[in-house]
């Protein structure tokens, strides 16, 4: 990325592919839980779960740690 | 209300706003490279300055970037979480149709001119598109916008309302109150008041009256413009708004605090609180503000903030008319003024 431009256009489709994946690692974090607790009925169980405390707490740290590790080449571009 | 949002939703949503927080530490980097920059004091010279200055800068670039993304899609991403569970919502929005909070719609009203087509914020169809209360009152301020604002939205509504002392006021009107979060904070505040809401936009009315009737309150909401609210003279003691202003052009706030002058009583107050005046920034602030509400669908901003309010209100026959930022940031602003007593 050293001193290069940013194509703009490009960064949106970067920044779209990362909503999406965030989403998908979200959902996974969740369904292993949801797995461990019943086994049954996964998908349903999944989008209707609301993390407790301790997963919403990994899920924010993690979250913020994907995002920082993912961009962190615009932080560091000259 | 009671709701539980679905994984897709509130996972998408929680992501936005952390890019919210990405955002501003670019923006931390971007602002250390300018440090030193003098501007003019011209408005489209600064712009034009800092585009020539920073215009291939890669943290400026990918700032930009990352607020069109924000900007473009924080509406689709709620609406979508929305879509997840809108029909577990509709019983609820039918139990909170019922109580005290009613909206009163009139025969023939016209939103204002600068208001219709709209898309503030960038939020596809503004303010009128169809839940969009439920989306900006109960998904956009609490779960996105609040968690990257400094000091927090919600408390700011409280606290704005300790410059008002200790009068108690018992007919309050409150212009611009969208889904009623500020309608909340002045309820909490005054318990005892009487109060009015007035809003052209009916979606947004909506929300205002579930949180009404959630607490049991009785607020007379009314889609009508601030300019022209159609109430009688003298009818109310307090006339109020929070974060109103910077969405008018500055003809539409002489005409709000021209209304607002009419509907007081001998010895009510106008109470305004919205953003920093520019002549209260430096510079690179004035900058920084403008280059923000251009990207961010806030086109009446500039003229907004390039207004005087307390001259405004004296001119207009207000007494003991201030005008003046809050805390250590100066933010929000605030303009306090009152009718002379008959
Ligand atoms: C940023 S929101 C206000 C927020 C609200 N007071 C709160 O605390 O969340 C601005 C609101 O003002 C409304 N508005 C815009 N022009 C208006 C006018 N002329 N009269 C009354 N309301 C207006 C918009 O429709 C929008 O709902």
């Amino acid at each position: 990325m050293s001193s290069q431009s940013v194509d703009k256009a490009t960064f949106q489709v970067v920044l779209n592919l990362m909503h999406e994946l965030w989403v998908v690692k979200d959902r996974a974090a969740v369904l292993e839980q949801a797995l461990a607790e019943a086994g049954v009925d996964v998908a349903d169980k999944v989008d209707r779960m609301q993390p407790d405390a301790a997963l919403t707490e990994r899920l924010d740290e993690e979250r913020k740690a994907f995002i920082s590790r993912v961009l962190a080449p615009t932080l560091e571009a000259e | 209300m009671e709701f539980e949002l679905r994984q897709r939703g509130r996972s998408a949503i929680d992501f936005a706003a952390d890019m919210g927080a990405m955002g501003m530490k670019l923006s931390a980097a971007v602002g250390a490279k300018i440090a030193d920059v003098e501007l003019p004091e011209d408005f489209d010279e600064q712009l034009e300055m800092m585009e020539q200055r920073l215009g291939d800068n890669p943290q400026q670039q990918f700032l930009l970037a990352m607020g069109e993304w924000s900007a473009t899609t924080h509406g689709e991403i709620t609406f979508d979480a929305f879509k997840e569970i809108q029909p577990e919502l509709e019983p609820e929005f039918e139990r909170l149709r019922q109580g005290g909070t009613q909206i009163e719609t009139r025969p023939g009203y016209e939103p204002p001119d600068y208001w219709v087509g709209v898309d503030f914020h960038r939020t596809t169809g503004g303010w009128v598109r169809e839940h969009q209360g439920f989306v900006h009152g109960e998904l956009i301020h609490p779960k996105y916008v609040a968690k990257n604002f400094p000091g927090g939205i919600f408390k700011q509504r409280r606290d704005v309302l300790n410059e008002l002392g200790d009068r108690k006021f018992s007919n309050i009107l409150e212009m611009g109150t969208s889904s009623g979060h500020f309608t909340v904070a002045l309820a909490e505040a005054f318990p005892e008041a009487a109060i009015t809401g007035v809003e052209p936009g009916l979606p947004m009315l909506e929300q205002a009256q579930r949180f009404g009737n959630e607490r049991g309150a009785s607020w007379r909401l009314i889609q009508a413009s601030a300019e022209e609210t159609g109430l009688p003279d003298s009818s109310f003691d307090l006339v109020t708004s929070y974060i109103l202003l910077h969405e008018l052009p500055a003809r539409a706030t002489r005409a709000v605090f021209v209304e607002a002058f009419r509907l007081l009583e001998p010895g009510g107050v106008v109470f305004m609180s919205d953003v920093q005046p520019f002549r209260a920034m430096p510079r690179i602030a004035q900058w920084r503000a403008n280059a923000g509400a251009l990207r961010g669908g806030e086109p009446y901003w500039r003229e907004a903030a390039s207004l005087d309010l307390a001259a405004l209100a004296t001119e207009l026959g207000f007494e003991d008319a201030r005008s003046y930022g809050l805390g250590e940031r100066q933010y929000p602003w605030v303009t306090i003024a009152r009718k002379p007593a008959a």
